[in-house]
């Protein structure tokens, strides 16, 4: 047995060198009858391997392909050994309608010479009840002498492709993990999801079929391994932090090198040569430029972003005092439905007010996130009446036409009527009972001044001009032209009195001469009258008085006021009394008008020394 | 003597159409602020001041439509003229408080000497036309009274021409003080409003200085030298330093 080995052996290493003397011919496989919608394989097997070329057929497609692989095998019969080397390849491909399918002969290119394999035609019948799952599991890697190729392009990676490059915060991406593989690999230790920092993740399934596709000439089987729809949250440049993961790759074992030249055979994967090795695998960064929002955000915009709609609804038009009713705001459409904040709802000063409450439907379709956002604000209303709750506006960003879009509702209006208290929450809440500051809604500047008082000239000072000056100017010229008027008419009135005054005795002498006369002739009644003017007149004049405003009050007063003796007025009063009592009484006797005559010389006497 | 009495009559009629124009400006502006055209108003309202005619009202309502248009230096500036126009304008002064919440810089005033503080509470009673106006008012009662003193016949007329007399010749002295105080005031202007974002104070009068502290706009400031472009300022907690002149605006 083991010489018999040893002979295949020898006979396998020469087979190579008459392999190459062969001549060279392809010939084209397939199943002879399909089903439309069936897959198929479409071989072409041949002895060299070179570049294929297969044209497109009407009817039909490559679902994958081509795989290529090689063989070598010996067959040893009847004492009689062939050696064959086999280059196949393979297409997967389908055919799409009924009737008999041609495939026209393929081309082959092995180094500067031209193959033509033959053609086939195929029978396709009817479609099948049961549709043959497109999904192809597990990738078929045919060429697995790929992974031992050096200096080629690396046979595995990984890409995170994300749909765009440019967003506006808010803004919905699809971002895909994508390998890129052209072995049997598969990753060590389940695959964990991409953190994607700095925005908000929403996991959609990715489609599990493989596809092929040739990249720089190699063919490689690609996966998408993980499907995300991405939500920024800040702006600027936004960098996918590389994101390593450990994949197993089946890698040549080299052993150690002997002299034995069969060594290589062995190497043959075939013969277990190959082993699996954990690899780390990273993706390259990529940078995703973040737009902030464009200036000029309506009121009402809460950081909704995509395309949205907004209603919103009062939960009862008419309520009881202490009853709870709330507005319900609902907001739907496609965008960042889990990231929007409540819009903004002026309540009616007066009720109890509290937080909204939110609940989401969040879900994808076509890779975009859609739902609705449910807001609901509850109140509690205190007071009897009839509010008003002004529209609700909602505002959003639409990075399609990049602009802001608003919607506003009408306005709500909604009766409280009084109730009998509350039993729901067990406090009666009766009006008037808790005394209520008047609260200040909201503060602001006062309002503007409708009216202006008189506008003045600007830097208009009076105390500037000369004029303000000068009127204080005249106003004292005037003052002492005012006092040196006065002053000329007090001393002028002063002089009349001062004459008044000296001629005072003279007059009161000249009087009593003549009432002297009268009485020496025994005119009585003219000298009682002659005595009392005398008297009177010397009053008047002495005292600076005009004889119609003299009385005895008067001069009873002035007298006190100049410190005359009492008994000196006394004897003015008796004389004054005396000279009125005699005048008209019907007997006069002469004693009694020498001793009045005497008496009022004495009295004017007196007068003179006292009064000045 | 006919073309004196023309242009009497040219100047009084000139007068009373500045005086329409200004009135119907000022309703201009109402208009325009009402309808929210803040910046508009202001123009409006400008063109009464560009005509050399103000009131407290007006730089009142500027106020007003410079901190609806988000310019809090302009409207402490603006408040603070009409406090200098009228000041007993009650609503600039509270507005002026109002304004102040929004303003970044917070500082400690140094507690003034109450003498002072009385002093300008008592000269900031009345504005400058009416100080000027009672004191001459007083000023001729004065001298009634001094006419009573030296003319009365009686001891009481006497008497009550001294006293008054003394009395109001203080008093006169007194608003004739703050009537000077206030015309100072509106000749060399000391007071003064930040009016860009923020100022970096020097510590000399050039960019060389050392920064020494930060002010921001709306903060109210004395000024003092005047150096080319460079102002000395002080504020009222005391620091002094420069800043240049187009950073502030002279109330």
């Amino acid at each position: 047995m083991k010489f018999r080995i040893h002979i295949l052996f020898i006979i396998a290493l020469f087979s190579g060198i008459q392999l190459s003397a062969q001549k060279v011919q392809f010939v084209a496989n397939a199943p002879g009858t399909v089903k439309v919608g069936q897959q198929f394989q479409y071989t072409i097997e041949g002895n060299a391997k070179g570049n294929i070329k297969l044209p497109s057929v009407e009817g039909m497609e490559i679902l994958q392909g081509p795989f290529s692989s090689f063989s070598t095998s010996t067959q040893w019969v009847n004492g009689k050994m062939t050696a064959r080397t086999s280059n196949s390849y393979t297409y997967v491909c389908r055919a799409n309608k009924e009737g008999e399918l041609k495939i026209p002969p393929a081309t082959i290119k092995v180094k500067k010479t031209e193959y033509v394999s033959n053609e086939v035609s195929i029978q396709v019948i009817g479609s099948s009840t049961s549709r043959t799952q497109t999904n192809n599991t597990a990738t078929t890697v045919s060429d697995q002498g790929a992974a031992q190729t050096p200096g080629e392009s690396e046979p595995i990676y990984l890409r995170v492709t994300p749909s765009k490059r440019e967003v506006y915060v808010g803004e919905q991406l699809v971002s895909e993990l994508k390998i890129y593989t052209r072995v049997q690999t598969r990753p060590t230790g389940g695959l964990k999801d991409i953190p994607y920092e700095g925005f908000y993740k929403h996991v959609i399934d990715p489609d599990q079929s493989s596809q092929t596709e040739i990249i720089k000439g190699e063919q490689y089987v690609t996966q998408v391994l993980q499907r995300h729809v991405l939500i920024p949250q800040k702006s600027g440049k936004m960098v996918i932090a590389p994101f390593e993961s450990e994949w197993t790759l089946p890698q040549r074992v080299q052993r150690q090198r002997t002299d034995n030249p069969f060594d290589d055979f062995f190497d043959d994967p075939f013969f277990g040569g190959v082993q699996n090795v954990p690899v780390k695998i990273s993706t390259k960064p990529v940078t995703i430029n973040v737009l902030p929002f464009p200036e000029g955000a309506p009121n009402g915009f809460t950081g909704g972003v995509g395309s949205l709609k907004m209603n919103a609804k009062l939960s009862a038009g008419s309520v009881k005092e202490n009853d709870a009713l709330s507005i319900i705001v609902t907001v739907s459409g496609t965008g960042n439905i889990s990231l929007l904040g409540a819009p903004k709802v002026d309540f009616p000063p007066d009720h109890d007010v509290y937080e909204p409450t939110r609940s989401e439907k969040v879900n994808t379709s076509g890779n975009r996130l859609t739902g609705t956002v449910t807001f609901e604000y509850p109140m509690v209303a205190r007071h009897a009446g009839k509010f008003r709750i002004s529209p609700i506006a909602f505002a959003w960003f639409d990075p399609a036409t990049k602009k802001y879009n608003t919607v506003e509702t009408e306005e709500f209006i909604f009766t409280v009527e009084k109730g009998e208290g509350s039993e729901q929450n067990g406090q009666i809440y009766v009006p008037g009972m808790m005394a209520e500051d008047v609260e200040n809604i909201g503060t602001d500047i006062l309002d503007i001044q409708r009216t202006s008082s008189e506008f003045a000239k600007i830097g208009n000072s009076p105390i500037s001009r000369t004029t303000y000056w000068i009127s204080y100017l005249v106003f004292f010229i005037l003052f002492i032209l005012t006092g040196g008027l006065l002053r000329i008419y007090f001393k002028q009135k002063a002089d009349v009195r001062l004459t008044k005054n000296r001629k005072a005795n003279k007059l009161a002498r000249k009087r009593l001469n003549t009432a002297d006369k009268a009485r020496k002739t025994g005119k009585a009644e003219l000298f009682f009258e002659e005595t009392e003017k005398a008297i009177w007149g010397y009053l008047g004049d002495k005292l600076g008085l005009e004889l119609s405003s003299l009385s005895r009050d008067k001069v009873i007063e002035i007298l006190e006021s100049k410190k005359v003796q009492e008994e000196v007025s006394t004897e003015l009063f008796r004389i004054m009394d005396d000279c009125e009592f005699s005048r008209y009484a019907p007997t006069q006797e002469k004693s009694n008008m020498d001793s009045l005559y005497e008496d009022a010389v004495k009295l004017i006497n007196r007068l003179e020394q006292r009064i000045q | 003597m006919k073309r004196t009495f023309l242009q009497i009559v040219f100047m009084i009629s000139s007068c009373v159409t500045i005086l329409a124009q200004s009135d119907s400006a000022f309703a201009d502006g109402n208009m325009l602020y009402s309808e929210g055209n803040y910046e508009e108003a202001i123009s409006k309202y400008q063109d009464i001041l560009d005509d050399g005619m103000e009131s407290a009202e007006l730089y009142y309502n500027m106020g007003n439509a410079a901190f609806r248009s988000n310019k809090i230096g302009y409207s402490v500036v603006y408040y603070r003229k009409a406090l200098k126009a009228d000041p007993g304008f009650e609503p600039a002064a509270q507005n002026l408080k109002y304004v102040s919440l929004y303003l970044e810089d917070k500082l400690e005033s140094v507690p003034e000497l109450f003498l002072k503080r009385w002093k300008s509470q008592f000269f900031n009673i009345f504005p400058l036309e009416v100080w000027s106006f009672i004191s001459i008012a007083l000023f001729v009662l004065t001298l009634i009274c001094l006419l009573l003193y030296v003319f009365g016949s009686f001891m009481w007329v006497k008497k009550t021409g001294f006293y008054l007399g003394i009395i109001s010749l203080l008093i006169m002295v007194l608003s004739l003080s703050a009537a000077v105080n206030h015309h100072k005031n509106v000749k060399h202007p000391d007071k003064a409003v930040i009016i860009s974002p923020s100022v970096v104070v020097k510590s000399s009068p050039s960019d060389s200085g050392t920064d020494l502290f930060v002010l921001h706009e709306g903060t109210d400031l004395i000024t003092d030298d005047k150096v080319g472009e460079w102002i000395e300022i002080k504020i009222i907690d005391g620091r002094v330093g420069w800043v240049r002149s187009k950073t502030i605006e002279i109330i």
